[in-house]
């Protein structure tokens, strides 16, 4: 379990102050799933850094399970951050070490006989799908395939946590697809508990159980990424959820519903079935939906008649399928 | 002169000026590289950061380099006889060229270990590294090339100084250039060496860029 307790970062220029993160209280349970989610500038990279003390928080306390991490000395630290991986959006691999080699890296530093640490890479990249690969130069590998050398380095002290900075940011909708599932993958087979920064909700309905909302170095909002994403509370969270909902719902003066696929079946003609049932008219407005082995993920805003006996229709359908949906009412809320 | 005598001569010259050189690097390497690592690691969001330390290396390091070489040649003659006993000579003219590439060559390392990408040494650290793993580990083998091609113009610089070093008895080609070209006006003595002195630093170039390449494995295909 981590723990940050009442955790604040403060730069300091020799003209100003900028609280990067202010007082933060987040809990991150064991074998979870952790997204942590804002725009450019809330916060989001310098909260996960104060989690490794890459970042030295200005103030509070961070706790991997009941040990205060801020209260180590230098050494200590060291041997803890062994029990945190870590993985960026520029990967960070050793250029002139083979793949082989950058997984030995933390092996190396932790005292590990080399010929364990090659045997122990060898089989964490092929956990990661490269065995192939295993005496190929970063400058050799695709971003996804550096990024798999990455995470298996990160993977090679046996960590408890692993954390994600905007690992999928430099990365194309399918190897950033391909990179989730293995996150995710790892996470159910080995236990492993999962810390993702990102400033995209895809990532976050993706393989996330748990979110939290940063805004301006607070949290906006926290909790299960269920709730969060059906009924968003806070503004920033309705923003990153539906950005484009405001231009939408102030255009017509209609009823809209928003409806939310979180691993649905994507093989049933929800639309079609909507219209058929309900004998309904329905308008797609806006739709970000993707299909994920089978599952359906993503939104869905619909534009339906002033007629409340088809609305009712139409909810009662959706529910009896279990869509989640939210209406929205004409402002955009 | 006899062609014999010259070649004689020369062949001489040209292995002084080698010896001179490449024990220079050696030494200049073995003083810089230490500097060098200090100076980054030291500096403003380092590994070690360290300002009071870094303002005075960086100092020290840059009144060595303000000095002309032919003055410094001439101010440390007396330090240069404690160390190696004499004054004039090839193995005399190591102590001065040691001492004026050394700053030089700490200056060519620290900023080949600031092309390290910073985020490297960020996951080094996130991976629990301590300061000197990451210096052994990462700083300097990632470096490696761009060290490389560093040493390759040290060596260049120090030949040229080596044979500067000729105007106060030093040994080499550059002493034969001012003895008998110099002070004798056989200007086509001096020719030679200075044909002599283009072919050596050819080839030192050519080996040390040949060698960087080679050891760059963020080149393709290689």
């Amino acid at each position: 379990m981590i723990r940050i307790d009442n955790v604040s970062k403060v730069f300091r220029t020799s003209t100003d102050e900028i609280k990067a993160v202010n007082n933060i209280n987040l809990t991150i349970e064991d074998g979870s799933i952790f997204g942590i989610i804002g725009l450019s500038g809330a916060g989001k990279s310098t909260l996960v850094r104060c989690i490794n003390l890459l970042e030295r928080p200005t103030a509070g306390r961070i706790y991997l399970n009941e040990v205060e991490l801020t209260s180590l000395n230098p050494k200590q630290l060291r041997k803890e951050r062994e029990k945190i991986g870590m993985i960026f959006q520029q990967f960070n691999l050793l250029e002139q070490r083979t793949a082989l080699r950058n997984v030995c890296y933390p092996l190396e530093i932790a005292g590990v006989k080399s010929s364990e640490a090659k045997e122990k890479a060898k089989k964490l990249l092929d956990l990661v799908g490269l065995s192939d690969r295993l005496n190929n130069y970063p400058s050799q590998l695709s971003g996804g395939q550096k990024q798999r050398v990455a995470i298996a380095r990160a993977l090679a002290t046996d960590p408890q946590v692993l954390l994600c900075d905007e690992a999928t940011s430099a990365l194309d909708p399918n190897t950033t697809r391909s990179i989730l599932d293995l996150l995710k993958n790892i996470n159910e087979k080995l236990g492993v508990t999962i810390v993702v920064i990102t400033h995209e909700m895809k990532v976050v309905e993706q393989i996330c159980d748990q979110v939290a909302v940063l805004d301006n170095g607070m949290v906006a909002e926290t909790g299960a990424v269920k709730d969060i994403f059906l009924s968003p509370k806070s503004k920033i969270a309705q923003e990153l959820i539906f950005p484009k909902n405001k231009g939408i719902a102030s255009l017509q003066n209609k009823r809209i519903l928003r409806l939310a696929f979180d691993g649905q079946s994507s093989f049933e003609p929800v639309i079609s079935n909507l219209v058929l049932k309900c004998q309904t008219m329905v308008n797609i407005l806006g739709a970000s939906t993707e299909d994920i082995g089978g599952k359906a993920f993503g939104q869905m805003i619909l534009q339906l008649p002033e007629d409340e006996l088809a609305i009712a229709r139409a909810k009662n359908y959706l529910d009896s399928i279990g869509i989640h949906y939210e209406e929205s009412d004409v402002d955009g809320n | 002169m006899e062609i014999n005598q010259l070649i004689t001569l020369m062949i001489q010259g040209t292995k002084e000026t080698l010896y001179m050189t490449l024990i220079s690097t050696a030494f200049s390497y073995l003083l810089g590289i230490p500097v060098g690592v200090l100076l980054f690691i030291t500096d403003k969001f380092g590994i070690w950061e360290c300002k009071p330390l870094n303002a005075v290396l960086g100092i020290v390091v840059n009144i060595m380099r303000s000095v002309p070489f032919i003055i410094l040649l001439v101010a440390i003659l007396p330090f240069t006889r404690a160390v190696v006993g004499t004054t004039i000579g090839s193995t005399a003219t190591i102590v001065p060229l040691v001492v004026a590439a050394a700053p030089f060559v700490a200056r060519m390392v620290e900023s080949s270990l600031k092309e390290v990408d910073a985020g490297i040494i960020e996951a080094a650290l996130a991976m629990g590294s301590s300061p000197l793993q990451i210096i052994y580990k990462v700083l300097l083998p990632e470096s490696k090339p761009s060290l490389l091609i560093g040493a390759t113009i040290t060596t260049t610089t120090i030949l040229g100084y080596s044979a500067m070093a000729g105007f106060t008895g030093g040994g080499g080609l550059g002493a034969i250039a001012v003895n008998y070209g110099y002070y004798r006006y056989q200007t086509n003595i001096m020719f030679i060496t200075v044909i002599l002195l283009v072919i050596v630093v050819q080839i030192f170039q050519e080996i040390g860029m040949r060698f960087a390449n080679r050891t760059d494995k963020r080149i393709k295909n290689l």
